[in-house]
């Protein structure tokens, strides 16, 4: 029993890790005992064994492995330290375009996002809506300048700031106003040149507080320019029951169909409009930016099944929400194909959505067949009206 | 007292003094932003991490896994780290908790306790990745007999031989009395000599 206990000490002997009393003991019983020396004596062994033998071999697996390793770190780098805005920061004008566009988007959002909560507050205000929203407005600008999720972007947003709010007073008012009087709820491709004209030298804060027909109309369209979701009528809004939240600042509240028809009653009217354009580039960026981001929150395997981590959790988008990223991400190209008068960026368009659409195993291909279809009907539709 | 714990503590968790290292040199340079730099402190140290991932988690895969994320996120803190000190011990320290979270997230152990109590074992271990690490024979037989080893035995193991840690050291590591690594290291030795007795 004795020699037992000093068995089980001999390891801890070999390594030097008893106190002082206990070593001397164990040493002393170590003299007398033949066992115990060979049991040391392997031990010894035993360590030497391991130490010209625990080295990992010296071969390519790990220059493959540091280059698989490099590589990472770069891709890592890249999505992170370019930002959407930078990678378009040659051109000054691009970049302020990117800004105005990221900015109405926001602002498109959380107008809707209001119209959407303040629905009863809505039918209660019908006769004065303008001074409710106008608070709800002020109160949204910090958040908009929060939500922008580049930092560039937010300070974009805050530079455009002043010269936006009178655009989004009139936008919310327009909205409500359009409930009172249907007729103002004309098709864009409806208006008047003069009233098309007229967006251009309006609007000035002071004046945006009296609605005018006239500029009912005229926002409807510029509204419809950047974001042809949303200038609809409420009642269309509020007749579509299916309301997909992301989470983000992303939201839609029409179905498939619903969209593909409403991007094109907006488009077939104007074809070639660059500010258009630019509004549906920039929303491939964000949404791009949406996906990459994803992807490389689920580089790793096991960061997919983060149970315990709930900020992980929180930050991964369901299945149905990706898909939805991708049919926006859809939904923005074909909407270049339509517009674009530049071979190149029509081409690029349509080989995104080509791309995607032959490709298998994922659901959210068969919103690019279909947006692809959409295309191409468009096209021949504008061929055959053209002859 | 002649106790040689200084001989046996790695030189790398050491405070370094003195004149610059090469390693500090990269680790500054890395800090500058220069890849390449970083990228031959991956080729210093990954081997070495690689063992000790491999030794905790006895999962090819996941220590790749493990190896390269540990690597990136050092990359993305490297201007955290404090120059002077050893390089090494700060991305095991790294390697570590992405492995313990692993396991977690895996949701084969909820606590670091149960860890050490119960561990971690693939069914079995995967031995033709072992042909990729080395090219020994009795490199191969070694290691085989160390990644059979129960993960108690194994992490306790790994810790005091690869990354030469004393007792003390392993416990607050693991998070155990240091009575119980006495014991899990002394059982751990045992089952190894009964596996490779011949090779001695």
């Amino acid at each position: 029993m004795e020699h037992q206990f000093f068995l089980d000490r001999l390891s801890a002997y070999f390594d030097n890790e008893l106190k002082n009393e206990e070593h001397v003991i164990v040493h002393q019983h170590i003299e007398g005992c033949e066992e115990c020396k060979k049991q040391l004596l392997e031990l010894e062994k035993l360590e030497n064994l391991i130490s010209s033998n625990s080295e990992l071999s010296e071969n390519d697996y790990w220059e493959q492995s540091a280059q698989k390793i490099e590589s990472a770190i770069n891709k890592n780098t890249e999505s992170e330290t370019i930002p959407v805005t930078k990678q378009l920061s040659s051109s000054s004008i691009w970049w302020k375009l990117t800004g105005v566009a990221a900015s109405l988007v926001l602002v498109a959002i959380f107008a809707f996002e209001q119209k959407d909560t303040n629905d009863e507050l809505l039918k209660d205000n019908i006769k004065s809506p303008v001074n409710v929203y106008q608070k709800d407005i002020e109160e949204s600008i910090p958040v908009i300048v929060d939500t922008a999720t580049d930092e560039n972007l937010s300070v974009g947003a805050i530079e455009l700031q002043d010269k936006e709010l009178s655009g989004r007073q009139i936008e919310i008012q327009t909205i409500e106003t359009e409930q009172t009087s249907p007729a103002a709820a004309k098709p864009v491709d409806k208006l008047l040149p003069k009233q098309k004209q007229k967006i251009k030298t309006e609007p000035k804060k002071s004046e945006s507080t009296k609605v005018k027909e006239e500029d009912i109309v005229s926002f409807d369209e510029q509204l419809s320019k950047y974001a042809p979701d949303i200038g609809k009528p409420v009642e269309k809004l509020r007749s579509s029951p299916k309301k997909t939240k992301m989470k983000g600042s992303y939201k839609t509240t029409s179905s498939f169909s619903e969209t593909l028809q409403q991007s094109l009653d907006s488009n077939i009217s104007t074809s070639a409009d660059k500010t258009k354009l630019d509004y549906w580039w920039r929303k491939v960026f964000i949404y791009s930016e949406q996906l990459e981001m994803q992807q490389k929150k689920n580089s790793v395997r096991y960061l997919k099944s983060a149970k315990s981590d709930t900020s992980n959790k929180k930050a991964e988008l369901s299945h149905s929400d990706k898909n939805l990223l991708y049919k926006q991400l859809f939904e923005a190209y074909y909407n270049i194909a339509i517009l674009t008068t530049d071979s190149t960026e029509e081409k690029q368009a349509v080989d995104f959505l080509t791309k995607y659409s032959v490709s298998v195993g994922n659901s959210y291909n068969v919103y690019a067949l279909r947006f692809l279809e959409l295309y191409k009907t468009e096209r021949s539709k504008q061929k055959f009206e053209k002859e | 007292m002649n106790k040689k714990k200084s001989e046996d503590s790695d030189s790398s968790q050491v405070y370094t003094t003195g004149s610059k290292s090469d390693e500090q040199k990269l680790i500054e340079s890395a800090q500058n932003g220069n890849k390449s730099a970083f990228g031959k402190l991956i080729r210093l140290h990954q081997k070495r991490l690689f063992r000790f991932v491999y030794g905790l988690l006895n999962s090819f895969d996941m220590t790749e896994d493990i190896v390269q994320e540990t690597f990136v996120k050092a990359f993305q803190k490297i201007q955290t780290f404090k120059t002077g000190y050893a390089f090494y011990p700060w991305i095991a320290t790294i390697a570590r908790n992405l492995s313990f979270n692993l396991i977690q997230r895996e949701e084969k152990k909820e606590s670091l306790d149960k860890l050490t109590e119960v561990g971690f074992d693939p069914s079995s271990t995967d031995i033709s990745a072992l042909d990729k690490l080395l090219d020994d024979e009795n490199r191969k037989r070694l290691y085989k007999a160390i990644l059979a080893l129960p993960v108690k035995y194994r992490t306790v193991f790994t810790l005091r031989h690869f990354e030469k840690m004393d007792y003390a050291e392993i416990a607050s590591y693991l998070k155990i009395p240091p009575g119980t690594v006495d014991s899990r290291l002394h059982r751990a030795r045992q089952m190894l000599l009964d596996a490779v007795k011949d090779l001695l």
